[in-house]
């Protein structure tokens, strides 16, 4: 009859499995927990890495971005400027402009009045000629008289009024 | 006239389906509590499930003691 | 079954000696005991022989899933940076008893008369369930300076009184363990038996043995994780450093 419990069983049993642990340890547990740790730093170091590369990136871009933001305000700084000179400009060549007319207008007056003081003593002059002439000629005509003498008065008379 | 062998196996039937009946018993109420633990708190699942196996192994264990116990006296009986 | 079968079923069993090395019987069992050991160590060199750290062989993912696996089930006892530097211990008794648990399942190995599946054999799993005790008292010694036994005494009032208990306790814990294991599988393969001798005698109850099969599935797996629990449970408490 068959025991249900064989002591020689156990002790094959221990003496085995302590070997066999011992064999599995060496041949299958060292070198893939040694791997597994491997990959893990590998991971490990691979995403602080990553982390490392992103973090440089977002510096290198906030800087561009601080950049980007100071040229644009020195942009519109320069643009600012050259309108405020083009302002200016503009002014100053309107001021010059409408000085120029005004000095122009004024050549223009003084002209016109002179002009005209020349044509109307040139018109008196004429009148007189013309008062001469006709007192010659009325003088020539009828050089006679009282009446004669009277018109001449009259006529040096009138231009005496007229002078 | 009920010969010892009769008499052991009629036994042993009766006292393994005994603790049969209170190990299902047990096992029925431990999984249960458990399925009512993991409806109450889902996150906890995964312990749950752990205790939950090693309570059922336990409570397992003791049915399948007696069917050992039945086996080793059959060893004495018969032999 | 009549009482001359049952008694058959007992006998069949299968500890007679097959041969002897010196004064140790080996039995079938025995046989079976290395048959896995040397199996397992035949998947080791396959998968160590191109170990890579991109896996690109199905068995070092199947292996690897079942080490990270196994690791985070103890961590959960004992804490990951334990459940790291123990982890061969556990993952050495599962794989050996799923394997063996499994090996009963296979048709054709359990009537070689040379094989049996060693976790259906009391002895093989008090083998065992003596080394999980030995290695216990060795790690209490060896990590915590036997601080470990000092719960033994522990309401130092009443060490009369728990001293035996715990002495005890402790010596049970072997004995349950190995009886839980093999009285599951060694169950399982008699109502495995029993069933295709049913079968044979009534062919369409076929259904039956597959239904079992499928049963020792689970329970191979389950039996595997809990005897590896068990054992993760007492090197934890054996390792603890109490501050």
């Amino acid at each position: 009859m068959a025991e249900l419990f064989n002591v020689w069983e156990t002790v094959w049993t221990v003496i085995s499995f302590a070997i066999f642990l011992f064999l599995l340890t060496r041949l299958f547990y060292r070198p893939v927990m040694k791997m597994l740790e491997e990959r893990r730093q590998t991971i490990e170091s691979g995403l602080e890495e990553a982390r490392k590369a992103r973090e440089q990136a977002e510096a290198l871009n906030r800087e561009y971005q601080e950049r980007l933001a100071a040229a644009q305000r020195e942009a519109q700084a320069i643009i600012e400027r050259a309108e405020q000179t083009a302002e200016r400009f503009r002014q100053e060549r309107l001021q010059a402009a409408q000085e120029e007319a005004e000095r122009l207008l004024q050549q223009a007056r003084e002209r016109i009045q002179r002009e005209r003081d020349d044509a109307i003593a040139a018109l008196r002059q004429e009148a007189a000629d013309l008062a001469l002439l006709a007192a010659e000629r009325i003088i020539r005509r009828r050089l006679d008289g009282e009446e004669q003498r009277r018109l001449a008065e009259e006529a040096i008379a009138e231009v005496g009024r007229v002078q | 006239m009920i010969s010892s062998i009769g008499l052991f196996a009629a036994v042993g039937i009766f006292s393994l389906a005994l603790s049969a009946i209170g190990g299902a018993t047990a096992q029925g109420r431990t999984a249960s509590a458990a399925f009512d633990a993991v409806a109450r708190q889902p996150e906890a699942a995964g312990n749950v499930q752990s205790a939950l196996i090693l309570s059922l192994a336990f409570i397992e264990s003791l049915t399948l003691f007696v069917f050992a116990m039945i086996f080793i006296l059959a060893g004495r009986v018969t032999g | 079954m009549s009482t001359h079968e049952f008694a058959l079923a007992a006998s069949e069993h299968g500890s007679d000696a097959l041969f002897y090395i010196g004064p140790a019987p080996v039995t079938s069992a025995v046989v079976g005991l290395w048959a896995v050991m040397a199996f397992i160590l035949l998947l080791a060199w396959l998968v160590t022989r191109r170990l890579e750290m991109v896996p690109n062989s199905r068995l070092q993912n199947v292996l690897e899933l079942a080490i990270e696996g196994l690791h985070s089930w103890t961590s959960r006892i004992m804490g990951p940076e334990r459940a790291w530097r123990y982890l061969p211990i556990p993952a050495t008794f599962f794989l050996f008893i799923l394997i063996s648990n499994y090996s009963g399942l296979i048709p054709i190995l359990p009537h070689l008369p040379w094989y049996v599946p060693p976790t259906s054999h009391w002895g093989v799993t008090a083998g065992l369930a003596v080394f999980v005790f030995l290695f216990v008292q060795y790690t209490a010694v060896k990590e915590t300076r036997g601080a470990y036994y000092k719960h033994l005494f522990d309401p130092p009032l009443l060490t009369p009184l728990m001293l035996p208990l715990g002495i005890i306790e402790e010596l049970v814990r072997p004995f349950s363990l190995s009886l839980r294991l093999f009285a599951n599988i060694f169950a399982g393969e008699t109502a495995l038996s029993v069933m295709i001798g049913i079968v044979a005698a009534i062919p369409f109850l076929l259904p039956l043995p597959i239904f079992v099969t499928a049963l020792e599935m689970v329970a191979g797996f389950v039996q595997a994780l809990i005897f590896t629990t068990l054992t993760a449970v007492y090197v934890g408490a054996a390792s603890e450093h109490h501050h």
